[in-house]
């Protein structure tokens, strides 16, 4: 126990000395989530909007202006139909549609179901997203401030429909967020764990422990643990950065969520000491773990969808762990489900857990060839 | 019974195309010295690795105080202590980290064993909050060797302990194992590609190709020689070196840093007779001595 700890101690030194290091640990991941995500975000504005208004009443009209008094928006025009809308997006001339549905000021004050349906140009999904968040927030204000002037009871409602157009997929950092945890996790877990134990036996260190009492299982646990704890971290950081500053989703249970991740990261992490195992230097380590990610963002669904795959890759792609990974951690966060349901992806990240750990634990030499 | 004993070894690589380790049986007896002593590519590494249970042999058995390297590896590797040629601590860790880290590896602590390496610690102390890898070369030898000790092993294994060390920290680190063995009847297993680093050892084995030429004390090796030795030097050192063998009589010729070490026919050559020769050929300032051969004379001579 004393030995574990302070290999494990040396391992920590390892790291937090090695500037390199620590940028591909806490910084890359961190960068990987906000760049695409928040940083983006923050360039959207001048959001050019038409309008078409089916009521013309005073609310209409003052969420209207309230659109256009918007530092955010940009209020181009007046139009009469959806149509005249489509051509505006065709030609680029607008990125936002404001769409009132009839009846509007008499629906809201009394059938409570006053529709406004936003459409917005799909082909750049996340500025699509944030412009018609933006203009949600707009409304909403009003709903809110509308509530308490005239005193009127809450739940008063206005029903938002959002439409994408070209892209009627929907936000992609929803899709994306468990796609660059997946990511990143096989970046330190696999590609970080391998080069630690590889740099041992390339410096000759290991020769050393070898030859010392160190029981084989707690040079492997010593190299696995500050791994494992800094993949924690991480997905911490991701998790909290995608909910609270991108508002992702977190719909399903949150231990739940954990749990599939711990499992995806020992999975990661047998699969980073198997490659330790059959290699000789870090730098073949690096290059072979690279490689791995390349189906990892490829064939996990990341960025393609399976189901649109040619079959021979559609059969390759069950094989890598962070499909399944990603699957299960999309029906957490955003729909939401029971464990039952990602007990199917749980129990294949298992079975690949248990391969990987005996493979590794057949190939790991007690002995220097 | 002698603490190491070995038994026919074989090592062979490249699917037994390369041999490295050719037959080889030897002992070595309880606090003594043992050198294995040859050039790179001898085989000493090999013998060392396959000692220390780090790689297995084809064939042959070898036992560390009674126990079998391949049978027995768990025990052996706790009473061990071992030095590889590479310079094997962790850098970015400084001197005192290094020092603590294995000797928590070997389940034990600085303070249990200091009395061990107290002499050889206390000269690296004023650096020990200093990263290893910022050492100067000596200075990692010591730490190194600190922390090879600092488990108070049976028997201290010390691969090519001096290359690339300066001459001064060389001599220091055969004093230190020379007190080692004194004070604490450490039995110590050295390799060393210097032949004049031999004297140092109790027993030598002159080691090339995978094959022993001979084992012995350092002087046992020297009396063995048979043959007439001259150290010769004149003005023309580079000159004389071809004069010399393409002088009847002469059967060997190397430079030997400041003369050139002769073997001689004593029935064709003597003294005076080279000395005329050579002064015939237009050398100057000639001298001929008869010397006592030194272990490379006798590894040359085993050699051929």
């Amino acid at each position: 126990m004393k030995q574990l700890r302070s290999f494990i101690k040396k391992e920590f030194i390892h790291i937090l000395r090695d500037p390199r290091s620590l940028l591909i640990l806490l910084v890359m991941p961190l960068l990987l989530v906000i760049l695409p995500g928040y940083v983006i975000k923050n360039d959207v504005k001048d959001i050019r909007v038409a309008v078409i208004d089916r009521s013309r009443d005073e609310m209409t009209s003052q969420i209207i202006d309230r659109l256009a008094s918007n530092s955010y928006f940009h209020l181009t025009d007046n139009l009469d139909n959806e149509e005249e809308a489509l051509n505006k997006f065709k030609n680029n001339e607008i990125d936002l549609a404001v769409i009132f549905g009839p009846d509007f000021a008499d629906r809201l004050l009394h059938t409570h179901d006053a529709e406004i349906q936003i459409i917005a140009d799909g082909s750049e999904p996340n500025q699509a997203t944030v412009r018609v968040t933006y203009a949600q927030q707009v409304i909403a204000q009003f709903q809110k401030e509308l509530q308490q002037q005239a005193g009127l009871p809450a739940g008063m409602n206005i029903r938002i429909a959002n439409r994408m157009l070209y892209n009627p997929q929907q936000r992609s950092e929803v899709n994306f967020v468990p796609g660059i945890i997946a990511m990143i996790i096989l970046l330190i877990c696999c590609m970080m764990t391998s080069v630690a134990i590889v740099r041992e036996r390339e410096t000759g260190t290991m020769e050393i422990l070898l030859a010392s009492p160190l029981p084989t299982i707690v040079i492997v646990l010593a190299k696995l643990v500050p791994y494992l704890v800094i993949s924690l971290l991480d997905l911490a950081a991701i998790l909290c950065i995608s909910v609270f500053l991108m508002d992702i989703p977190m719909e399903g249970n949150l231990i739940l969520y954990l749990a599939v991740s711990f499992i995806y990261i020992l999975t990661a992490l047998m699969l980073g000491l198997l490659i330790s195992t059959v290699i000789k230097t870090q730098m073949t380590a690096m290059l072979i773990s690279l490689l791995l990610i390349i189906p990892t963002i490829y064939l996990s669904g990341m960025v393609f969808d399976i189901a649109s795959m040619p079959l021979p890759a559609q059969i390759v792609s069950n094989i890598v762990p962070a499909k399944w990974f990603i699957l299960a951690s999309r029906k957490i966060m955003i729909e939401g489900v029971e464990a039952s349901y990602v007990m199917k992806e749980l129990m294949i990240l298992v079975a690949e857990l248990i391969v990987f750990l005996l493979l590794a634990w057949k190939f790991f030499k007690t002995r220097l060839e | 019974m002698s603490i190491i004993s070995v038994k026919d070894l074989v090592k062979t690589y490249n699917k037994g195309r390369t041999k490295a380790v050719d037959n080889l049986s030897f002992d070595v007896e309880r606090g003594e010295i043992f050198g294995l002593i040859g050039p790179d590519g001898a085989g000493k590494t090999s013998i060392f690795r396959m000692l220390t249970t780090l790689i297995l042999a084809d064939s042959g058995t070898a036992t560390i105080d009674g126990m079998d390297v391949v049978k027995d590896f768990k025990k052996i590797r706790q009473h061990i202590g071992y030095m590889p040629g590479q310079f094997s601590l962790y850098q970015d860790m400084t001197v005192e980290e290094n020092l603590a880290f294995f000797a928590t590896v070997f389940n034990t602590t600085i303070e249990e064993n200091y009395h061990l390496v107290k002499d050889i610690y206390e000269q690296i102390k004023p650096f020990k909050d200093r990263r290893s890898g910022k050492l100067s070369g000596g200075m990692k030898q010591k730490l190194a060797l600190c922390c090879a000790l600092i488990h108070a092993p049976l028997v201290l294994f010390l691969d090519e302990p001096t290359t690339g060390v300066d001459p001064v920290s060389r001599k220091e680190f055969w004093e230190m194992l020379q007190k080692l063995k004194h004070d604490f009847k450490l039995t110590i297993i050295v390799s060393t590609p210097y032949m004049d680093e031999a004297v140092q050892c109790d027993r030598i084995a002159l080691i090339q190709n995978g094959r022993f030429l001979t084992i012995d004390s350092p002087d046992g090796i020297i009396d063995k020689y048979r043959e007439t030795l001259w150290a010769i030097r004149s003005n023309q050192m580079h000159r004389l070196l071809n004069d010399l063998r393409q002088t009847p009589g002469v059967l060997t010729a190397s430079g030997f840093g400041e003369t050139h070490h002769v073997t001689v026919d004593p029935s064709v050559l003597t003294q005076e007779s080279l000395k005329n020769s050579l002064a015939a050929l237009g050398h100057t300032e000639i001298e001929v001595t008869a010397i006592r051969p030194t272990i490379e004379d006798c590894f040359m001579d085993l050699q051929s």
